[in-house]
């Protein structure tokens, strides 16, 4: 055996003996595994479609409580709208409701707003609040009426759950759950 | 095989798995690869190089795991 050849199977008897235990061999844990665990926001939404997590198989534009979909949460006024014969309860996107021109009522069946005009000074209804769905297309727009959808029909792909619009928008965070304000 | 100092890395591109050779793994694994190029490799032949090398008996649990999961992983054909 050369100078060099006993020079390396030294170091490498060094080694062995330097070691803690006994030889191993580590596998890391398969990337593709990891991936199939985390779902895109997309997959995440399905999930919620397929399964009803959500309540629903699609997502209405405003709903009595929240669901698994990202929402606006909106508080509740009772309203008295010109021409329909009586006092009912409508939302605002307004920040400012005792001023606001521009008030909805909700059909929390079909999930639609309809813009209406009112009399007099809506009331708050303390601890009443629909929760409308969250645009993600269309978000961050300055006024949360751009990016909600008060649709007439069922929406068919909102972005589902707070990590997933969290990662999506990365400097916003919604508190660990749905709604995002 | 990849070098990451003395360590070293194993990307199995048919299972896609990754494996993590410490020093002392890769000195084994080195010393395969060595006997490999003279030809196939017998039992006996990586038993005494083993033994001569490294001063490791090839007969004890620990190694013969260790060459279990070279097989396993496609860096040992005996």
């Amino acid at each position: 055996m050369s100078s060099s050849q006993s020079d390396r199977a030294r170091q490498r008897r060094r080694i062995i003996q330097a070691a803690v235990g006994a030889p191993v061999v580590f596998t890391l844990p398969s990337g593709a595994a990891l991936a199939a665990a985390s779902l895109t926001c997309d997959d995440k939404s399905n999930l919620i479609r397929n399964t009803g997590i959500g309540g629903t198989d699609t997502a209405l534009g405003v709903e009595a409580a929240p669901d698994g979909w990202v929402r606006y949460r909106l508080q509740v006024y009772e309203i008295n709208p010109s021409g329909s014969g009586g006092k009912t309860n409508g939302i605002t996107f307004d920040a400012n409701p005792s001023s606001s021109s521009i008030w909805y009522t909700v059909n929390l069946s079909t999930g639609a707003a309809t813009q209406v005009t009112v009399n007099g000074s809506p009331s708050l209804i303390s601890g009443l609040y629909y929760y409308a769905l969250v645009d993600y297309s269309a978000y961050p727009s300055s006024t949360a009426s751009a990016y909600v959808y008060p649709a007439h029909a069922p929406v068919g792909s909102p972005i589902a759950g707070g990590s997933c619009w969290t990662s999506l928008l990365p400097t916003s965070s919604i508190g660990g759950n749905n709604v995002i304000n | 095989m990849r070098r990451l100092g003395d360590a070293a890395v194993v990307f199995d591109a048919v299972t896609w798995q990754t494996h993590l050779l410490p020093p002392a793994a890769a000195v084994v694994a080195d010393l395969i690869d060595e006997l490999a190029q003279d030809g196939p490799l017998s039992s006996e032949r990586l038993s005494r190089a083993l033994r001569e090398e490294l001063d490791l008996d090839s007969d004890t649990p620990e190694i013969r795991e260790l060459l279990r999961m070279f097989s396993e992983i496609g860096m040992l054909d005996t």
